[in-house]
Order: C-alpha cells, then structure tokens, then sequence
C-alpha cells in the first residue's frame, strides 16, 4: 500500500512502513486514512515497524495519531518498533515519551 | 458564560528591549482554506529567526514546531474566521518570545482553561500520557498535546491569558511561548 502527496509518503510493506516528508494535517480525522492502513497492517502481523526518520515535521494531531497506533499494539499485545533519528527536534524530543503508553515499544533513534 | 484565566508570569508590558521582532496577521479561513499555509508560515519564521543562532538547523527544527503549533491552535479555535489572529516574534537575545492571538468560543475558552488547570497542577508527563489516552476515545481535536510537548521537551516557559472578547461575542486568547536561546542552540 503506497500513499503519496507533494508533502508526505507512506509505504507498507508486509510489518514494515515507512513514512516520508512533512505530516501536518489539520485535524486527527485526517490523519486517519494513513493510520488505518498502519493500524490494519498492525494487526495482520505479529509484530509491527514504524520507520519515520525521513519525517521531518509532525504537529500534535499526527503525534495524537501515531499514539493511537501505540495504544492499538498495547490492546493486540503486539511489539512495535518506531525507528527515527536525533537529528530531527520532534523525534528526539517527543518520541520517546510515547513508550509510557506500551511495554512492548521500542524506539530506535539513530 | 465568561472567562478570565491567566496561566504562568503574564507580563504584558515587558520593559526588555528586542532586538529583533516580526509580527504577521491572518484571516484565518486563508489558513483552514490551504492547511499547509500554516506550516509554511512557521517554516519561514522559524529560518528568519535561525540566522541568529550557532546552530541554526537545531534551532530551525525547534522554532518551526512550536511556531506551528501556535498558530495551528489559533486558527482552529478562532471562532470568525475573518477575525485576524496576530503571530508575534520578538528576539530578546537570550530569549524568544512566541505570541499568538485569537477569538475563541466561550465554550472552548472554558475547556482551555480547565486543561491549563490541569496543566498547572499535575504531573506534566502523567498528564502526557492520560490526554493520549482520552484522546483515543475521543474525535475532538482539543489534545492539549501541542502544549504539553511544548512545555515538557522544548523547555517552553508558557504564559496565557484568557479574557472575554472586547466588545464582542467569545473570549480573546493570548498564548505566549518564551524559550531559551541557549536551549535552541543545543544540537
């Protein structure tokens, strides 16, 4: 499954995606058509990869989105890892808060 | 139905000199008309102010969300979107202050001053985590998170004033973000 825009893709590959570009979108009802396909993908595998270094920016609404998909693989009992990078201000900052929300997340920041 | 709340050191008449300042007004259904305006507003504010950083990718990266993250709440919650909401940077030096303006509902001026209750009295990671929670449950877009993160991993220093609106219907909201210099330099 491949969503591409000018400012963002997504691509999913059996347990792996991988998201690309700016995600801002104005509201967590948008965000919804690229985390449902995640949140399916999720729950069609045991375990679940996240890459989101390429993600340059992701405001509140998309960090509240990929919670959600966090919090789906705490219900299913299913390991998720989120790969991301220091380089970029909101991953170093704010991504490894979310592993509060499930023991079995993992975030890599490269 | 009226509101007055203030959140954190509310200094309006700040005797600092800048030495730097941009202010830029809106209509906000130019911005709910084209979303990514908003972001690249932000973008462009946050690489004007880079210049006067050591590392200005780092403080690029910081200003850009946490500008962002203003303006997106004050064009969302404005209630006429032909009011203007007002951007406002001023550079102190050793701070940045961020301040956005708008009209909101009085209903969300009542529900943004319990969050910022909440924000002023409990555990700011606890509370992280519980508004993740609620909002999962939820399809409202009033998160808080935006506000949370700016606080708990940029180091914000936060200051809000909530206010009835002059002559007219709603309250008015001023949310003021001052950070660090030193703290956006750091890689």
């Amino acid at each position: 499954m491949n969503i591409e825009t000018d400012d963002f893709a997504v691509s999913i590959e059996g347990d792996r995606s991988r998201l690309v570009g700016v995600l801002r979108l104005a509201t967590p009802a948008a965000y919804k058509k690229i985390f449902d396909p995640l949140t399916d993908a999720l729950t069609a595998n045991d375990a679940f990869t996240v890459d989101i270094v390429e993600v340059k920016f992701m405001n509140s609404s998309g960090i509240t989105a990929l919670s959600r998909l966090v919090l789906a693989a705490r219900q299913q009992d299913k390991p998720l890892t989120i790969l991301g990078t220091e380089a970029v201000a909101w991953q170093k900052k704010t991504i490894t808060s979310l592993k509060r929300l499930h023991k079995k997340l993992t975030v890599e920041l490269s | 139905m009226s509101v007055e709340y203030t959140f954190g050191t509310y200094d309006e008449d700040s005797d600092l000199p800048s030495i730097s300042e941009f202010e830029v007004r809106f209509m906000p259904l130019d911005l709910v008309a084209h979303w990514r305006r908003c972001g690249m507003t932000a973008d462009f504010l946050a690489y004007f102010l880079s210049h006067a950083f050591r590392n200005p990718d780092s403080a690029l990266g910081t200003l850009s969300t946490v500008i962002n993250e203003l303006l997106e709440n004050a064009v969302k919650f404005s209630a006429d979107k032909r009011v203007p909401v007002v951007l406002s940077l001023s550079h102190f030096g050793e701070v940045i202050g961020i301040t956005a303006t708008n009209t909101c509902r009085d209903a969300h001026a009542e529900r943004f001053a319990g969050f910022l209750e909440r924000l002023r009295t409990e555990d700011i990671d606890d509370l992280f985590v519980s508004q993740i929670e609620h909002n999962a449950e939820s399809a409202q877009g009033e998160s808080g998170l935006g506000i949370i993160t700016m606080v708990k991993d940029y180091g914000a220093s936060l200051a809000v004033r909530i206010t009835p609106a002059e002559g007219g219907e709603g309250h008015d909201v001023v949310v003021r973000v001052v950070l660090n210099a030193e703290e956006l330099d750091r890689a």
